[in-house]
C-alpha cells in the first residue's frame, strides 16, 4: 500500500526526470522538489495566511487583555484562546499542515533514493519490480550518482584538511531556520506558552532537519535545501519576505 | 522548554527509525545467498556470516566474522583457491582471505567501495571486480599487482578463456570488457545498450554469451568483438547463462527458464512459478534450477519436468551440487541451507544456531 501510493510513484517520476535531463540524478532532485512545492503551493499559501492571521491575533488588544486577565488560569485562557480563534476563522492547525505533509514525502523520498541508487543486488532487484512498464529503464539503469562533488547514496562530506565536513547539512539547518522564522510570527507576550513552544520550534526545526541531512543521503538533504529555497522564493513571490525577521537576534544587535 | 524537548526527541526518533525502518537495507544491508562446496565442506556466505556447514550432515564447523559487523554483508558465493584459501567479497570495503579450515582470517584487501562479485581465481592471481569500477589484480598474499578501471560498478565475477590469456568482465556501464592478462592491456570493450549483471558463458570456439537486462541473449566474438546475433527473450536477464554441449540455460526476470543453441534459436523454453535470478546447475542427469518464489525444479535436457520440490522461502540463488546432494540457500526463513537429494527429496537442512 506504500510503496503502491507513495515510493513506486515518487520512484518513477524521479526516474522519469532523470531520463530527459541528461540522466543526471542531481537536477532530477531539483527538478522533483519544485514539482513537490508547486502542487502543494496551494497549502503553502494556506500555510503562510494562517501564520500572518496568527501573527496579526497575537498583536491584537483583544488577545494580549485574555493573556493578562487568564494568566493565572491556564485552563481558561485556553478555552478563550480557542473562542477567540473561532471568532475570528483562524484553525491554528492550518500552518502545521504543509509541514505534516512532508514527511510521507520526506520517508518515501528517501526510500526512492535508496532504490534508485541501489547499491545492493537486493535493492535493484526491488526497484527493477516497481518500474511502470512505460520507461525504458534497461537503459537507465545503474542511476548516475554523482552530483556535483555529492555521491547522491550517501551522506555529504567535503573533506577540509582530512575532516569532513557536512556542508549541505549546514546549509539545511540554515535554510530552514530562516524558513522556521518566516512561519513564527514574532511573540509580543512573553508569557504565552504557545509562542514560547513556537519559538523553541524554530530553533529545534533546524537541528532536526539538519540531523537528517547529516545522517541520511545527500540527496535527501539536495531535497530539503532546494524545498527551503524554494519556500523563500514563495514566500518573496507573496510579498511577505523580510530579511530582519528571518536573523538571528543576536544578528541584529550587531 | 522540557516540555517541548521531549516530543521533539520523540519525532526526532520515530522519524529516524521510519526512514530506516521502512528502507532499512540502506544501512544494513540484507545479503544475497552465495555458496561454494569442496568435498566435505559447505561455505555458505549469507547476510553478516560465512558458514562453514559439513555436506554430510548440515552440521555447522565454524561460522566468521565471531561478531558481526553491520559494515559486512555478503552477497556472493566464497571461493576456494589452489593453495587453500577461502575468498570472500564483503559490503565492508574489503576481500577477506580465509583459512577454510577454522574460519581464521589470514589477511584483507582493503577497496573504496563495495566487493559485491565473488572474484575469480587464475593460478597464483586474483582478479576481484569492486563496485568503485575498479577490477583488482591482487597475487595469493593480498598484495596489489595492478588495476583496471571501468566504466561502472563490478558486480560480477570475471571469465578467461581457455588459455588464462584473455579477461573477460560485465560492467554496470553497459559494457563487456576484454582484457590481455599479460600486457594488462584492453583489448576492446563493446556497449550493450543495457546493465549487464550475468558472468557471460564462453564457448570454446570463443564465443562469449551474454544476458542482458534488455531481454537479450547476445552471442560476441571475443576475437574482435563483433555481435554474432542477438535472440530477444521475454523477461531481464539477471544471471549469466550455463553453456552445456552447444546449448545455452538460462532464466529471466519474467518467469521464463530457456534452452537455446548457440545460433540463437530457443529449443524450448518453460514457465516456471516465479522470476529465476540465478543461474542453472547443469550435470549429466539434468538441469536445476531455482525460483524466487522458493520451488527447485529439475528437468531433462529436453525441457521435461523430473520433479520439482517447493521450499517455499525465497531463492536467489543458484543450486549447487555436492557429491549426491543438491545444496539449496533460501533466504528470509530459518533454514539457509537445504540438501535435497538427487531425486528432489529432502536430505537435511541447516538454520544456525543463534549466538
Amino acid at each position: 500500500m506504500w510503496n503502491t501510493i507513495i515510493i513506486d510513484p515518487m520512484m518513477n517520476l524521479l526516474l522519469w526526470i532523470y531520463s530527459i535531463l541528461w540522466h543526471n540524478f542531481g537536477l532530477a532532485i531539483i527538478v522533483f522538489t519544485i514539482l513537490i512545492r508547486l502542487v502543494t503551493h496551494p497549502l503553502t499559501v494556506q500555510q503562510l495566511k494562517g501564520s500572518q492571521a496568527m501573527a496579526d491575533l497575537q498583536k491584537s488588544k483583544k488577545f494580549q487583555e485574555l493573556q493578562k486577565k487568564y494568566k493565572d488560569d491556564k485552563e481558561k485562557l485556553q478555552q478563550e484562546t480557542i473562542k477567540l480563534y473561532q471568532e475570528l476563522g483562524i484553525n491554528p492547525l492550518a500552518s502545521c499542515l504543509p509541514t505534516i505533509i512532508q514527511f510521507p514525502i520526506m520517508i518515501g523520498l528517501y526510500q526512492a533514493i535508496m532504490w534508485l541508487m541501489s547499491v545492493t543486488p537486493g535493492q535493484l532487484l526491488n526497484f527493477v519490480r516497481h518500474i511502470y512498464p512505460f520507461i525504458n529503464a534497461s537503459s537507465l539503469i545503474p542511476i548516475n550518482n554523482r552530483f556535483l562533488w555529492m555521491d547522491l547514496a550517501q551522506p555529504e562530506r567535503v573533506n577540509i584538511f582530512g575532516v569532513g565536513i557536512p556542508v549541505l547539512a549546514i546549509l539545511v539547518v540554515i535554510t530552514t531556520y530562516m524558513q522556521s522564522k518566516m512561519m513564527t510570527p514574532p511573540s509580543t507576550s512573553p508569557g504565552n506558552q504557545g509562542a514560547a513552544m513556537a519559538q523553541s520550534m524554530t530553533l529545534m526545526m533546524p537541528l532536526f532537519m539538519g540531523y537528517i541531512a547529516y545522517l541520511y543521503s545527500s540527496g535527501l538533504a539536495l531535497y530539503f535545501l532546494i524545498g527551503n529555497i524554494i519556500y523563500m522564493v514563495q514566500y518573496a513571490a507573496m510579498g511577505k519576505l523580510n530579511w530582519r525577521a528571518m536573523l538571528p537576534k543576536f544578528l541584529l544587535r550587531t | 522548554m522540557k516540555k517541548i524537548l521531549i516530543p521533539l526527541i520523540f519525532i526526532l526518533i520515530i522519524s529516524t527509525s521510519l526512514l530506516t525502518a521502512c528502507s532499512g537495507a540502506a544501512f544494513t544491508p540484507n545479503g544475497w545467498a552465495g555458496l561454494t562446496v569442496d568435498h566435505e565442506t559447505a561455505y555458505l556466505a549469507y547476510s553478516q556470516y560465512i558458514y562453514a556447514i559439513n555436506v554430510a550432515d548440515g552440521v555447522e564447523k565454524w561460522r566468521y566474522p565471531a561478531k558481526p559487523d553491520a559494515k559486512t554483508t555478503f552477497f556472493s558465493p566464497p571461493v576456494l583457491t589452489n593453495d587453500g584459501q577461502l575468498l570472500v567479497s564483503s559490503y565492508g570495503n574489503k576481500l577477506i582471505s580465509l583459512n577454510p579450515a577454522t574460519g581464521g582470517e589470514n589477511w584483507t584487501f582493503p577497496s573504496t567501495n563495495h566487493f559485491i562479485g565473488s572474484p575469480l581465481v587464475v593460478g597464483e592471481t586474483i582478479f576481484a571486480p569492486c563496485a568503485d569500477n575498479i577490477l583488482y589484480v591482487i597475487d595469493l598474499k593480498g598484495t596489489k599487482l595492478w588495476e583496471f578501471t571501468a566504466g561502472g560498478p563490478l558486480w560480477t565475477t570475471p571469465i578467461t578463456d581457455s588459455e588464462n590469456k584473455h579477461l573477460f568482465f560485465t560492467s554496470m556501464d553497459h559494457k563487456i570488457y576484454a582484457l590481455d592478462i599479460q600486457t594488462h592491456e584492453l583489448l576492446w570493450s563493446k556497449d550493450l545498450g543495457s546493465a549487464l549483471l550475468g558472468t557471460p558463458a564462453l564457448s570454446q570456439d570463443g564465443i562469449l554469451y551474454i544476458g542482458t537486462f534488455d531481454k537479450q541473449m547476445i552471442a560476441i566474438n571475443s576475437q574482435d568483438r563483433n555481435i554474432l546475433w542477438q535472440s530477444k527473450i521475454n523477461g531481464w536477464v539477471w544471471a549469466g547463462p550455463i553453456l552445456d554441449e552447444a546449448t545455452l540455460y538460462f532464466g529471466d526476470l519474467s518467469g521464463y527458464f530457456y534452452a537455446m543453441k548457440t545460433d540463437g534459436t530457443t529449443t524450448w523454453s518453460l514457465q516456471p512459478d516465479g522470476p529465476i535470478t540465478s543461474s542453472p546447475l547443469v550435470t549429466e542427469a539434468g538441469i536445476y534450477f531455482t525460483t524466487e518464489a522458493g520451488t527447485v525444479y529439475a528437468v531433462d535436457r529436453l525441457g521435461k519436468p523430473l520433479w520439482n520440490q517447493p521450499i517455499k522461502v525465497t531463492i536467489y540463488s543458484s543450486p549447487v551440487l555436492a557429491g549426491d546432494v543438491i545444496l539449496i540457500t533460501p533466504q528470509g526463513g530459518d533454514s539457509l541451507l537445504v540438501a535435497l537429494n538427487l531425486n528432489g527429496s529432502p536430505k537435511w537442512s541447516y538454520t544456525p544456531a543463534k549466538k
